[in-house]
């Protein structure tokens, strides 16, 4: 009965991966917009015994010339307490008037602001008349609490108005302090990132000066597929929104979806960089967009069992999908990653990936950062300096092992944060640049321009 | 007393809308669960896992989904080392129930206090029986949207079940962990239990940008059981004497609460319409007073001028009658009389009855025009001519106060009243020998128009005061004693002139010439159809 059954499953899924092939050979003629690579951080494992090793997921998007890019739907939600008094609030009118003036007609602009209460300055609409839109924003003076996640719900409500395929949507989020109206833990604004990013509204954070809550503002911009950013000077609001809208107005496909399905008996550790959501043996990754011409690639640990020499050993099938937003159509491609096994260390060895070895360590290195403002956050600067000591001897045993030369890299880093931590006393500013450099190498987005 | 009457009233009524606010928001409560729960109803038996994930995973107000078994606890999600944090947070906050140590059952009151002194710190609600939520479906606000064809196929899925006598219970636990409030939201099918947690940061956003509006002098503090504020809406303009009115969102959000500041601006609208009726007041004595002033002025005026008038009038009257009846009496008394110095005296005699006839005229065409039984009487005429016989006519008079008459112009023919025009010539002719003989000009020109002639006096005497043009034509009306050295006649030439061109649709202006050297009057005819 039960072999019946297989057979059937065997045999079906033999149809499918024809089919699938099928279609991918299809596809391929096409040129992909964005194209599938799966690694695995060693080709060649240990024969008869249990292995651990990365499989590296990467997705690169093609560099297209003059993209026509998709109309945008744009929420800016500012911060105008009392705090942002002077030359914060300058220059945040400053920034919000460059985004208006780079929008077109058929883009749509809203704007909330909020100190204890919440105002939407401007509800959602074309930017037609620029003027009247830049008269209001210059109105803008600060004084007052605030409700961030007021704001954030606000602007959300903003983009709802005209949330359809139509519209990329994006709402920039500014503050300076800690929010004192409404929820205000980083988990309730993780929670409210998590419900907007499956409404496909996409929150980028940005901090500025030293007192705002950088765990709350990292924990939304993370839940919804988006950046935070530190900024330290408000002169540089201007750029860092620009910059932003740019990246915004860059985007070449949404919805992309990486579903990695491991092979029986491969066993999945943990993901370094994206949270997948886990069912039996299949990963999926969803990712809101791609920008023109980015690379991004995410880590999965997994257990591969004891298997003979000289065989191979498929670990995972994944499937890419995505929309091409220039052709307007779902493109799919697929690939797989398989090891063999050797009883020989230098062959095993001479298996290694070392880019892969590197971008590992690169995620390992975000981590310790994580960890140790924890630790720092607790006092335990002893703690922090063990961490980051025995990442530094774990890499140059591996940098030695492996002859990887990569790695120095990411030892040079660990010895930077090291020598920081130790000679500077650990400040707000301290803090939101660790922050910062965490968020920034667990979510490497790198760009080709 | 009437003002603290009113004040109880004014307050009763804003508490009363303060109330439905409340009731608004527990209805955006009920709203957004029966809206899940019928989600939750339409799922199929035979997929209710595929169902439950899609929900899970698209849906921005779930944040969990579950499948409890009366037999095997908790079937989704599955418990183990690759569950995510999330999984594992659900399953250990609802342990006790989804343990089985606290029953999915009928309870129908909340007992929150009681329940959170447990050292479990957890609050278990109510459930609703079916015929409940059949309630709430109906009494669903029409301000929010409600999902017609969903509630449709809700009710045939109910009533399927029904059909195969599969008892449907269903219910929604306000869960209390760490004082913070979870919404659970279950149907029962059999031994199945399965639904959904809310994602309550959804639920709080969405409030939010759906909060109702407050209208003027009201603040609002949404707020739970632990005074956390979860939203501050509406202004207050001033912060004294104000009230505060707390309506409770309980049972659709247990110990939440919503926390009103208001003014009553009942004193200020009192003392506002106060202060406005006796400004109202003020302003119309004065303005009584004003037109009392106006009026008595006026009457007096018009007192001053009518016995001015009519001493005049007296004197007008009395001065040619005193001289014909003086050179009567020499005619009469003095035999030795030439022949003709009895010529010259009987000259003098007839001159002034003359005189004394237009001024009764004057008086009698006056009153006439007054009661606008005035008769015209039209006829065609060469005006050049016509007036050169007046002017033949007038010769006497212009020469003895040494001003020499002049007429220029075309010769144009009119229909009109000649003896009108006459008068008002001869009275224009008088006035300039009376005022402006110090000119010794008089210079009469016509001018013809494609509908009109216009005949222009013009004079080189002193012309008039500016501020005396417009005056020129009242009633009663003679220029300053000061500024007309032999005050004469009784000031209703020129009115009279007027009111008899105004009578045929013609009219008569004045001015000062552009060189100040004398004033013109101009007389505007239509030609008479």
């Amino acid at each position: 009965m039960t072999l019946k059954k297989k057979s059937y499953l065997f045999l079906a899924s033999c149809l499918l991966s024809w089919f699938s092939f099928a279609k991918s050979a299809d596809i391929e003629s096409k040129n992909h917009q964005v194209s599938l690579k799966v690694d695995s951080e060693h080709s060649v494992l240990h024969a008869d015994k249990a292995n651990k090793t990365f499989i590296k997921v990467s997705l690169d998007a093609a560099v297209v010339e003059n993209i026509e890019r998709k109309p945008l739907n744009i929420c800016l939600v500012l911060d105008k307490s009392g705090s942002m008094g002077g030359d914060k609030i300058d220059q945040a009118r400053k920034a919000a008037i460059s985004i208006v003036k780079r929008l077109n007609k058929d883009d749509l602009f809203s704007l909330v602001t909020y100190d204890d209460h919440i105002r939407t300055l401007i509800p959602a609409q074309p930017v037609k008349n620029a003027d009247h839109i830049i008269k209001q924003i210059n109105a803008i003076h600060s004084g007052g609490g605030t409700a961030l996640f007021g704001g954030v719900s606000q602007g959300a409500a903003e983009i709802r108005k005209f949330n359809n395929e139509k519209y990329l949507n994006r709402v920039f989020l500014l503050s300076d302090g800690q929010a004192n109206v409404g929820p205000s833990t980083p988990e309730d604004l993780e929670r409210l990132g998590i419900s907007l990013s499956k409404e496909n509204i996409v929150v980028t954070t940005i901090g500025l000066g030293q007192g705002y809550n950088e765990d709350l503002m990292t924990k939304l911009a993370l839940a919804t597929d988006s950046l935070t950013y530190f900024v330290e000077n408000s002169n540089d609001l201007p750029r860092i929104f620009n910059k932003e809208l740019g990246d915004v107005m860059s985007i070449v496909s949404s919805d992309i979806q990486i579903k990695v399905e491991l092979s029986d008996g491969v066993k999945l550790i943990r993901t370094l960089g994206r949270k997948g959501s886990i069912k039996g043996n299949t990963l999926t990754f969803d990712i809101k967009h791609l920008y023109n011409g980015q690379d991004l690639f995410t880590l999965l640990e997994v257990e591969v069992p004891a298997t003979q020499a000289n065989s191979t050993r498929n670990l995972a099938n994944v499937t890419l999908t995505y929309n091409n937003l220039l052709s307007q159509k779902q493109e799919r491609s697929l690939d797989n990653v398989s090891v063999s096994f050797s009883h020989s260390d230098e062959e095993v060895i001479a298996s290694i990936d070392k880019q892969t070895q590197s971008d590992v360590a690169e995620y390992n290195n975000a981590m310790v950062l994580a960890q140790n403002i924890q630790y720092m956050d607790q006092g335990q600067r002893e703690q922090a300096m063990d961490n980051i000591e025995s990442n530094i001897v774990h890499l140059k045993q591996q940098q030695s092992t492996y002859s990887n030369r990569l790695l120095s890299v990411q030892i040079i880093e660990l010895e930077r944060q090291r020598d920081q931590l130790k000679s500077g006393s650990y400040d707000m500013k301290m803090r939101k640049s660790m922050n910062q450099k965490s968020f920034d190498l667990w979510n490497s987005r790198k760009v080709k321009k | 007393m009437e003002e603290s009457y009113l004040f109880q009233q004014e307050k009763e009524n804003k508490e009363k809308e303060l109330q439905i606010l409340c009731d608004q928001v527990k209805l955006f409560a009920e709203d957004r669960r029966s809206e899940v729960l019928y989600s939750l109803e339409v799922i199929p038996e035979d997929k209710l896992q595929e169902n439950l994930e899609q929900l899970e995973q698209n849906s921005p107000m779930i944040r969990n989904a579950f499948i409890w078994s009366a037999y095997q606890g908790l079937v989704y999600p599955k418990i183990s080392e690759v569950s995510s944090d999330e999984q594992y947070a659900f399953f250990k906050r609802y342990s006790p129930l989804l343990e089985g140590k606290i029953p999915w059952q009928k309870n129908n009151e909340i007992h929150v206090e009681k329940q959170n002194s447990q050292s479990d710190d957890l609050d278990l609600g109510y459930e609703n029986s079916y015929r409940i939520i059949e309630n709430t479906l109906d009494s669903v606000s029409q301000n929010f949207k409600s999902n017609y064809e969903f509630k449709q196929r809700a009710i045939e899925q109910r009533q399927l079940q029904q059909s195969r006598n599969i008892p449907i219970k269903s219910g929604w636990i306000p869960w209390f962990e760490g004082n913070r409030l979870y919404q659970l939201i279950w149907i029962q099918r059999g031994n199945l239990v399965y639904g959904v947690e809310l994602e309550q940061m959804n639920f709080i956003a969405t409030l939010i940008s759906s909060f109702p509006d407050l209208g003027p002098h009201t603040q609002c503090n949404l707020v739970n059981g632990n005074n956390d504020i979860y939203h501050q809406a509406g202004q207050l303009e001033n912060s004294k004497n104000t009230l505060d009115y707390n309506c409770s969102l309980a049972p659709a959000l247990p110990h939440w609460e919503m926390q009103f500041k208001y003014n009553i601006n009942h004193y200020n609208h009192l003392m506002l319409s106060t202060y406005f009726i006796i400004a109202l007041l003020l302003i119309f004595i004065l303005g009584g007073i004003f037109l009392l002033i106006i009026h008595s002025r006026k009457s007096f005026m018009d007192a001053q001028q009518k016995s001015d008038f009519v001493s005049n009038v007296s004197h007008e009257l009395k001065t040619p009658l005193t001289s014909i009846r003086m050179y009567a009496e020499l005619l009469e008394k003095q035999n030795k009389l030439t022949d003709e110095k009895k010529q010259k005296y009987v000259g003098i005699i007839i001159n002034e009855s003359q005189r004394l006839t237009r001024l009764v005229n004057n008086v009698l065409n006056f009153s006439r025009l007054d009661r606008g039984k005035h008769k015209y009487n039209f006829q065609v005429v060469e005006l050049n001519a016509f007036i050169k016989t007046i002017l033949d006519g007038q010769q006497m008079i212009l020469e003895k106060h040494n001003i020499i008459a002049q007429i220029e112009g075309p010769s144009c023919f009119v229909k009109t009243d000649t003896d009108v025009i006459e008068q008002i010539l001869i009275n224009l002719i008088d006035n300039v020998c009376k005022y402006a003989s110090v000119g010794k000009t008089l210079e009469i020109i016509l001018i013809k128009q494609k509908d009109e002639v216009r005949i222009k006096v013009c004079d080189k005497g002193p012309g008039l005061p500016a501020k005396n043009i417009l005056k020129i034509f009242n009633q009663f009306y003679q220029l300053d004693a000061k500024l007309t050295n032999k005050p004469e006649g009784v000031g209703l030439g020129l009115s009279i002139c007027k009111q008899l061109l105004l009578g045929m649709q013609c009219d008569i202006i004045c001015y000062n010439r552009t060189d100040s050297s004398g004033c013109c009057f101009e007389i505007i005819l239509g030609d008479q159809k």
